[in-house]
């Protein structure tokens, strides 16, 4: 395999995870919280690639192009979601939607 | 012949599309009730095609999906809960309010887990995981003007996104180690490996045993689902306890039983691990719930551990055991759930224990109903929860895992604690009539789904035979048999 | 023989319970009284065709196995939904059903205030149901699955009066000291299958021997025994029977004296074969037995509720058969379980019938000098008394001189457990006589009943006189040096029983004649001679303490001048046992289970963040774990 080796291409995935990881669990806002998921379902599309690489199959590829399709249809359905909470006159602080608990 | 195949799936995902367009029609009655019609046919012909196709085993689209005895079944226990609950809606204000989109999201939720039911790819796998989680993610909001409703969907959505971000990661992972996203050739490919050399191989486990462990919310993975399960309409929340529950389970199997079969003795103890967490946590944690949503959500998380002691096992009986406990867990929680929507239009705070008060003895039908349900969930024997339990932990025993039916048997003692109480409120609780409750209305179609379910309780345990005959053969299929 | 006859003994009271529990409204009374005691007599008969039948057989072919069809089949194991007709089960039928029947009579009458009248019948007719299925299981499966609808039933019915908070308590204490035993024997039932292969009774008899290792027969026959005692309320799973004393007359006398409660005795009766492979359960069994029916003698001289008095006597009594079962002799346990469910079931409703013409009182304060009112209820209860302490000619006395003196030829340990059968039986010979002095004779209550008590009816009356002849005049059907019916008709099930030697039967004889007189006599000498001596005898205490100016304390006194040590013992074991061990267990279970759901409560906060933290920890927990797991 030439190039660059598949070690950096899944350092700078699990890079990309943890980032995601810790954006999900820093932020507030529901709609930066939805970015830092993206970036984690996009390093695995990384993983994938690089993967599919050193296969030489196209698998990973595929995979990849439908995950970009899935978290597309997940950003559209928490955007909906934001917007129904803005309509609604309410905080956009996931810290203040903690009336269920217990 | 591949397509043909598929028919069930491809059924439901028409009539969703059918269901989602009836609106556009120029006829009053289509546009109110079409969609429901709609799709209610789409269910019942998909059941009908997945019994023509019973016995069948078919590996269509180049094994990307295996249509066999496993999925036939899956598809059964999908179409009955989504059947279920598109009843238990029918007067819902969000299903009302939604009219044109509710029982399409319900139908694409139910062609998602017919895909999982039946994946023989990664791919499809995560797909279908997704179309089931993305429907339910807006039918949980769907009742837009509760904030409640609204934040039980935006809290299942980003936690649900992190867990399926965790899920995909493990796919990848294990797309690396083996080079293929075909279960059937991941199978070959590990065959005689074990994980000591593997570090890919490992971290796949761990993060699909994480990520399933959250769609079928085993503990530590649970904790969205008490806060969902409360916020949500009530029938979805019945919907994802079931029919979601079932895809989880179903995955489970697929992926390790199925798949990863070559390497059991490595995973079958932090499987083992997550089932008893799962199984000490619900049970406790549900002893002191006042809300009937969020008691049966604790219960649900322990019952997904009962579940998982079947897949622990890794075996055919092991599989077996789980499919069948399905079955009931369906059943007895569609009853539990029907007399709570029941509740919820009849009295303020329906959703709570102490709403059931004295229930049982004003309707002494639902009251047995809903006897028979929890004592099935608490495994009282003779009933079906009972012999379910009973070839789970036969399962965990003829796995060396004796100590996985120990917890599942003391988890069920403390589980009469809280199922106890319900019935007790129900049956021996006092509550003054409320002039709401003077000019009560029957129930119908909910009432219709209380006693259907009670009845099939009943018929599970009177008929294991054949049943278990069913589930039996559905497992061997999982292993190409 | 029909075995399809035990098909509808067992289908009927189902049926019957059934009908009046989808009955749309209140059926009419008489449409209830039809429904309820109808099946049950019919029941009652072709048991009793059944026994007629089963007489004309050989003693080989006694024993048939009734299949339907195969329940389940997973792999090997295989499972039918089968009944076992032989003489162990038609002997429990024929109790359960006859004695049933005249229990369900009396009902229509003890009840007839009652607005849930149709509830009563319809919960009574299940728990009949699930008895018989109990005793007629024809594999460990069904047994158990009896087993726990008997102790649903008992919870219904003991919390039949679910607007009192104690009745709801005390039910669900029951069930769930009842489902520790019935988990108990899941477990046997699970090593049963697992190193035999079946659950089928005959099959495991058969393959025991062989299959079974020491350890293994050992643990089923111990687990076995652990649902047999949490059932039979022994020591230490007996704190549920006294508090049962919530549900209704009738259903103390039927569930929680002459039939439920005796299942554990049928039990290890039905799987003798596998306690005779394990000498160390048997003996467990037997100890068990002695230390239940000594403390529960005890305790029960100082009641005050009469209905206490007679569950402590029942718990006691039932040590006498548990303990006679550990010793192998299973002629006499089932001999003694019969006699039992007739004076015991004769004491249940006799007192029954002074609570209900007392309109509801229960406590001996409120009692006394009711012979004068209650004539039948007092010769009736006399009889039962008489029985109960095993006074020469009655039922009790041969059955429990059956038992002392098969103990007195069970070695060392049988001798042990001879003398504390012995005593015990002129203790309870002094707490009978004492609830009969104390309610019958003597003065009124000061302040009088409250109200003028009642006599009873015919449907009360004629059922208790039926168990009365029967508890004077049944236990003549097992005469020592006489004849052995009870041992002959069990022989095809528990094989040839020797019978206790002279020595021991002469023995006993002396003894048990003697301990009872002095009991008797003690209570008669105490509570009957004289109204006033009870009060100078405690004035002449009263001197050494002031303690006993306290009206309410008298009982206590009396007590303590007759039999001293024995009172304090049963006042620690009272209130030990009562609100100590299991329950103390019970309770620290349960709020360490409350405490630990406190705590996942406080960490479900309602936080995103807190979700996902917990959820990638739970990750690495899993990756640790793995690791330790791949490494080992």
């Amino acid at each position: 395999m030439s190039g660059v080796p598949l070690f950096w291409y899944l350092m700078l995935s699990f890079g990309l995870f943890g980032l995601g990881l810790v954006g999900v669990m820093r932020r507030r806002n529901p709609l930066l919280m939805l970015l830092a998921v993206e970036l984690m379902l996009n390093s695995a599309n990384i993983a994938l690639v690089g993967f599919a690489r050193q296969w030489n199959n196209t698998d990973g590829q595929i995979f990849a192009l439908v995950v970009m399709a899935v978290a597309a249809a997940e950003v559209v359905i928490g955007l909906g979601l934001v917007v129904a909470v803005f309509r609604q006159r309410l905080a956009l602080n996931v810290d203040e939607m903690s009336s269920l608990k217990g | 012949m591949n397509l043909a195949a598929t028919t069930p799936i491809l059924i439901v995902g028409a009539g969703a599309t059918i269901s989602l367009s009836m609106g556009l029609l120029p006829w009053r009655f289509a546009q109110r009730h079409g969609p429901t019609i709609v799709a209610l046919v789409g269910l019942l012909a998909a059941a009908v095609m997945s019994l023509v196709f019973w016995g069948d085993r078919i590996e269509a689209f180049d094994g990307s999906l295996h249509i066999d005895r496993f999925s036939m079944l899956l598809n059964l226990i999908f179409i009955t809960a989504a059947i279920a609950v598109i009843l238990l809606s029918i007067r819902e204000p969000g299903a009302v309010d939604r009219r044109g989109e509710y029982a399409s999201l319900i139908l694409f939720s139910t062609a998602g887990m017919m895909l999982v039911g039946a994946a023989g790819d990664l791919i499809v796998l995560f797909v279908g995981i997704e179309l089931l989680s993305v429907a339910l993610y807006v039918l949980a909001a769907l009742e837009v003007w509760r904030e409640r409703s609204l934040e039980s969907g935006l809290k299942y959505l980003i936690v649900g996104a992190v867990g399926s971000s965790i899920l995909l990661y493990g796919f990848a992972l294990l797309y690396g180690a083996t080079g293929t996203t075909r279960l059937g050739e991941i199978a070959e490919a590990l065959s005689g490996s074990t994980l000591t050399g593997e570090p890919l191989v490992f971290g796949a486990v761990v993060l699909i045993v994480a990520g399933l462990g959250f769609k079928a919310s085993a503990a530590p993975f649970h904790m969205w689902t008490p806060d969902v399960y409360e916020g949500a309409p009530t029938p979805i929340t019945a919907f994802m306890s079931t029919a979601t529950k079932a895809a989880a389970l179903a995955a489970f199997l697929r992926v390790f039983t199925g798949g990863l079969v070559e390497i059991e003795a490595d995973w079958d103890l932090i499987i083992g691990v997550v089932a008893a967490a799962a199984i000490i946590v619900g049970n406790i944690a549900a002893l002191v719930q006042d809300n009937m949503k969020r008691l049966l959500a604790y219960s649900s998380v322990a019952q997904a551990g009962y579940l998982l002691i079947g897949v622990a096992a890794g075996s055919i009986q092991g599989a077996e055991a789980t499919l069948y406990y399905l079955l009931a867990y369906l059943v007895m929680t569609l009853a539990a759930f029907a007399i709570v929507i029941i509740r919820e239009r009849e009295v303020i705070d329906g959703d709570t224990v102490g709403a059931l008060a004295g229930y049982a003895r004003r309707r002494p039908v639902h009251g047995a109903v809903l006897t028979l349900a929890m004592l099935s969930l608490a495994g009282f024997p003779p009933l079906s929860g009972f012999l379910g339990k009973f070839l789970l932990f036969g399962s965990a025993v003829e796995a060396d895992m004796i100590w996985l039916a120990v917890i599942g048997a003391i988890g069920s003692i403390i589980s009469l604690g809280y199922y106890l109480r319900v019935l007790g409120v129900a049956w021996f609780g006092d509550r003054p009539q409320s002039a709401a409750e003077q000019g009560l209305e029957s129930p119908r179609l909910a009432g219709l789904v209380t006693v259907a379910s009670g009845l099939a309780i009943v018929a599970l345990a009177v008929a294991a035979s054949p049943v278990l005959d069913a589930c039996r053969s559905a497992a061997e299929s999982l292993l190409g048999a | 023989m029909e075995p399809a006859l035990a098909w509808i003994v067992l289908g009927l009271p189902l049926l019957g319970a059934a009908t009046l529990a989808a009955w749309p409204s209140e059926p009419p009374r008489s449409m209830t009284r039809v429904l309820g005691v109808g099946p049950m007599v019919v029941s009652f008969l072709l048991t009793a065709w059944l026994y007629v039948q089963m007489l004309g057989e050989n003693s080989d072919d006694r024993l048939v196995v009734s299949r339907v069809w195969e329940w389940i089949e997973i792999g090997d194991l295989s499972i039918d939904v089968a009944l076992q007709v032989d003489p162990l089960s038609v002997m429990m039928m024929l109790v359960v059903t006859g004695v049933g029947s005249l229990i369900f009579i009396y009902s229509t009458e003890y009840m007839e205030h009652d607005r849930d009248y149709r509830r009563f019948f319809a919960e009574m007719g299940f728990f009949v149901f699930s008895m018989l299925l109990l005793v007629l299981a024809a594999n460990f499966l069904f047994l158990i699955v009896g087993w726990a609808l008997v102790g649903l039933a008992s919870y219904l019915l003991i919390g039949f009066y679910y607007e009192k908070p104690p009745a709801v308590a005390a039910a669900k204490k029951a069930f769930i000291i009842n489902v520790i035993g019935d988990l108990a024997m899941v477990i046997a039932a699970f090593i049963l299958v697992v190193e035999l292969g079946t659950l089928n009774y005959l099959l495991v008899f058969e393959a025991a021997p062989d299959g079974l290792g020491r350890g293994a027969v050992e643990a089923v026959t111990i687990l076995l025994f652990v649902g047999a005692a949490a059932k039979s309320a022994q020591v230490p799973l007996h704190t549920w029977l006294p508090d049962a004393m919530e549900g209704p007359t009738p259903v103390s006398a039927l569930i929680h004296a002459a039939t439920m409660v005796t299942a554990g005795v049928y039990l290890i009766v039905r799987t003798h074969e596998l306690y005779e492979l394990a000498p160390y359960a048997s003996d467990l069994v037997a100890i068990t037995g002695a230390v239940t029916l000594f403390l529960a003698a005890t305790i029960a001289t100082v009641q005050v509720d009469v209905k206490r008095v007679l569950a402590w006597s029942t718990i006691s009594q039932i040590g006498y058969m548990i303990m006679a079962a550990g010793l192998g002799a299973y002629g006499a346990a089932m001999y003694h379980l019969m006699t039992h469910a007739f004076f015991k079931a004769l004491l249940f409703l006799s007192i029954g019938m002074v609570i209900h013409g007392l309109a509801g009182a229960q406590s001996l304060d409120r009692m006394g000098g009711l012979g004068r009112h209650l004539k039948f209820a007092y010769v009736a209860t006399a009889i039962g008394v008489l029985a109960i302490s095993g006074v020469p000619g009655t039922a009790g006395f041969f059955s429990k001189d059956e038992i002392l003196a098969s103990a007195w030829d069970a070695g060392d340990l049988g001798r042990v457990l001879w003398l504390v059968g012995a005593l015990a039986a002129g203790i309870t010979a002094f707490y009978m006589f004492r609830l009969l002095f104390r309610t019958f004779s003597g003065p009124e209550p000061e302040g009088g009943y409250g109200v003028h008590p009642q006599p009873s009816r015919w449907p009360m009356a004629a059922p208790v006189a039926v168990l009365a002849v029967l508890s004077l005049w049944g236990g003549w059907i097992q005469v020592p040096r006489g004849w052995t019916w009870i041992i002959d008709w069990l022989e095809p099930v528990i094989g040839r029983e020797s019978i206790p030697g002279q020595q021991a039967e002469l023995v006993t004889l002396a003894t048990s004649i003697a301990v009872v007189a002095i009991g008797a006599a003690a209570a008669w000498w105490i509570f009957a001679v004289d109204p006033a001596r009870p009060k100078r005898l405690a004035g002449r205490l009263v001197a050494t303490r002031r303690l006993l100016e306290d009206q309410f304390r008298f009982d206590h006194v009396y007590d303590r001048a007759v039999v001293g040590p024995t009172r304090d013992l049963a006042e620690y074991l009272y209130r030990r046992m009562e609100s100590g061990f299991v329950d103390g267990l019970v309770r620290g279970a349960i709020s360490l289970a409350r405490g630990s759901a406190m705590g996942l409560r406080a960490a479900q906060n309602g936080l995103v963040r807190t979700y996902v933290f917990v959820m990638i920890s739970g990750v690495v927990g899993l990756g640790a774990l793995l690791a330790w797991v791949v490494t080992r």
